[in-house]
């Protein structure tokens, strides 16, 4: 086994920077005279991790995955023997190089080259082998014209490319990754998952942290779920991937819509409801195989006990991030529903749905017709869409244009700049 | 004891590399850049000449002030610029602890070894000095090594504690200045022992700085070995707080990047 991690917990005390002898001293004193009734939240303390257990054998790519906060940096820590567990054995074994934060340990004041030295011996590279290494580092960045150059005069993309440069040429047993790969251009990112194939091929046992579920699904073969510090699912990536996506969605499922409900409480109609929420494609495609060039249909059904004279009916598409992608009120379109009394659906074509690839939301309103006040409301259930690229959502942003595409000559044509100058000119 | 040294020998290229980092980010963007080795104790030396021989006339046992005084200054600055960098040297480096892993001792101890450098670059003006005075060396420098020794591992030891303990209070920050203020004047630097009292010496030695001081003026302005019932304890402490030091280190040391 290359990792081991037996019963692992660990516990943070909050507010725990004792940071003057002066607190330390009264905090001691009121504990003797008061036994801290007066001060219980000094005490808080959070468990980053319970009883958290896994095994990695060498050559394995292990992902973890969770929301903020979940304890997956916390379980990167502990492996790299940066902090100790309150609880639990942890066993690892070869040379591990930990990739938390790139280029910790650069020197504002040193030049690039004085600091791929200093921070590769940082990740564990002799100096033997960083003289072997360095030319193929400095080319990997791609700042040969500025190796001399204090890092200070760096932009933050040359720091973060010189910092992964150096950490991509370790080639340790065990590497710990921490959402590292988040920064940098696509073509960047690009290099850094190659580098880290490469890794895998020689027999590297990985760590991986990120909230790119994409990225998680090609680097790593089994990962762990974490939410609260325990482990809430484990096995093939895939399958855990699925289940984090799930409980992600009906996480943020209820949260707005409990922030809904708490807001507007008292102005809810009692005789209005929605009841349900259809969506599918106008070709019969289910709500979970959508593709963004289909042609989508909206139903929203709902039941009047008495008659609700012309209200709005206002339909939001939201991303698992919470982004509001779109907002389609009946009213802007110059429509109006006349007055709702018993039950009915209001029908919406969205031709074609142009969403980019993902899972989405809809929340359905009905407002009052004068005051605009919500009479009812209604999330959908989760509809996956098929986009465009499939690269994670956040990325390939919110929809999929239509598009035309030609290759124009421009011999003899101004462009738009040159005009915009001259027209300066004469004003 | 014996396992952490193994584990800091280990990582002796990134302790090398660390040191080497040390001296270069103290003085770049300096104009004067490493000359303040050489002007910091230089300076301290002429401004104690002018009190302490022209005004105050404090005895040297015959020998002449700026070289006497000089003798001293140069260990004094070396033992105290190191506790002012070696000291925060931990927390002025979160992002070290909290992020990557090493030996945390490395920090201190390339704080240590910054300024041996400095130490060693204004020990050629002693040279010239020497020239200057006409004082020969004798065969009582070979005692040199030791004591240079016992002053490492005597700064060690405060370098790591402090380190250590200003982890959990900033407080020390305000005391390392003001208690090498005051532990300079508790060490024979500006004065001879001869100047203290016979019957408080037993207390005054207790400082092993003091010993330390006294024994290489012994060996390189007297041409005498160490008065050993100076040095013995302070030798004693030396390794006592190197010991000290080292151990409390790496007992918090598993805290650090939690409270940091």
């Amino acid at each position: 086994m290359a990792v081991r991690f037996e019963h692992v917990s660990k516990r943070y005390r909050l507010g725990m920077g004792r940071t003057s002898l002066r607190e330390a001293v009264s905090r001691s004193l009121k504990k003797v005279l008061i036994r801290d009734l007066l001060s219980p939240s000094e005490e808080r303390v959070i468990w980053a991790l319970r009883d958290v257990s896994f095994e990695l054998p060498q050559g394995h790519a292990l992902g973890l995955i969770g929301p903020n906060g979940a304890g997956k940096t916390t379980t990167l820590k502990l492996l790299a023997n940066i902090t100790r567990p309150t609880s639990g054995h942890i066993e690892v074994n070869g040379r591990v190089s930990a990739l938390i934060e790139l280029g910790a340990g650069f020197h504002p004041d040193l030049t690039g080259r004085e600091n791929i030295y200093l921070n590769a011996a940082i990740l564990g590279l002799s100096r033997k082998e960083v003289d072997r290494l360095f030319d193929r580092i400095v080319a990997f960045s791609g700042l040969e014209r500025f190796i001399d150059t204090p890092v200070k005069r760096y932009s933050s993309g040359m720091y973060v490319r010189l910092g992964f440069s150096i950490a991509a040429h370790v080639e340790p047993d065990v590497l710990l990754v921490d959402e590292v790969l988040a920064v940098g251009d696509a073509q960047f990112r690009q290099r850094c998952a190659q580098r880290i194939e490469e890794l895998r091929r020689m027999n590297t046992t990985i760590v991986f942290v990120s909230h790119n579920l994409y990225l998680v699904k090609s680097v790593c073969d089994t990962a762990i779920f974490l939410a609260d510090g325990r482990v809430q699912d484990r096995g093939d990536v895939v399958d855990v991937i699925n289940a984090y996506e799930t409980w992600l969605h009906q996480a943020q499922i209820q949260d707005p819509l409990r922030k809904a409900l708490d807001d507007d409480d008292p102005t809810w109609s009692p005789t209005l409801d929605i009841t349900h929420i259809e969506i599918r494609g106008l070709n019969g495609a289910p709500a979970d195989g959508l593709d963004h060039t289909d042609a989508t249909e909206v139903r929203v059904h709902f039941r009047a006990r008495e008659p609700i004279p012309s209200p709005n009916l206002v339909l939001r598409i939201i991303r698992t991030d919470g982004t509001t992608c779109c907002m389609i009120r009946i009213a802007d379109y110059g429509y109006s529903l006349n007055d709702l009394e018993g039950e009915g659906l209001i029908s919406l074509a969205i031709d074609p749905l142009q969403l980019a690839g993902g899972a989405y939301v809809l929340d359905a309103r009905l407002l009052g017709e004068l005051d605009g006040r919500p009479l009812a409301q209604r999330f959908s259930n989760w509809f996956e869409v098929t986009g465009l690229s499939l690269s994670h959502e956040e990325m390939s942003g919110v929809f999929v244009p239509r598009v035309a595409w030609a290759r124009v000559e421009q011999t003899g044509q101004r462009s738009l700049d040159d005009k915009t100058c001259l027209e300066d000119k004469d004003s | 004891m014996a396992a952490n040294l193994k584990t800091l020998y280990q990582y002796r290229e990134l302790l090398w590399i660390w040191i080497l980092r040390e001296i270069r980010v103290r003085y770049k963007q300096s104009l004067l850049g490493a000359a303040w080795a050489i002007l910091q104790p230089l300076s301290m030396m002429i401004a104690f000449t002018l009190v302490f021989s022209f005004l105050a006339r404090v005895p040297t046992d015959g020998i002449p002030y700026p070289i006497f005084s000089y003798a001293a200054v140069l260990p004094w600055t070396f033992f105290s610029t190191s506790v002012s960098f070696g000291v925060p040297s931990l927390i002025n480096n979160l992002n070290l602890v909290t992020k990557t892993y090493f030996p945390r001792e490395i920090l201190p101890i390339g704080a240590v070894g910054a300024s041996f450098f400095d130490f060693l670059v204004a020990s050629t003006i002693f040279l010239f000095m020497l020239l200057f005075y006409r004082v020969p060396l004798t065969w009582a420098a070979v005692w040199l090594p030791l004591i240079l020794t016992l002053q490492i591992l005597l700064t060690f030891g405060v370098t790591l504690l402090g380190s250590a303990i200003i982890v959990l209070y900033r407080d020390v920050r305000f005391i390392v200045p003001l208690g090498l203020q005051i532990w300079l004047y508790a060490t024979p630097v500006i004065y001879p022992v001869s100047l203290v009292p016979q019957g408080f010496q037993p207390y005054y030695m207790l400082n092993p700085m003091a010993g330390i001081i006294d024994a290489y003026r012994r060996v390189i302005l007297d041409g005498q070995p160490p008065t050993w019932s100076y040095l013995g304890p302070s030798a004693a402490a030396a390794l006592a707080l190197f010991v000290i030091g080292y151990l409390v280190f790496k007992r918090l040391e598993v805290s650090f990047a939690d409270i940091i």
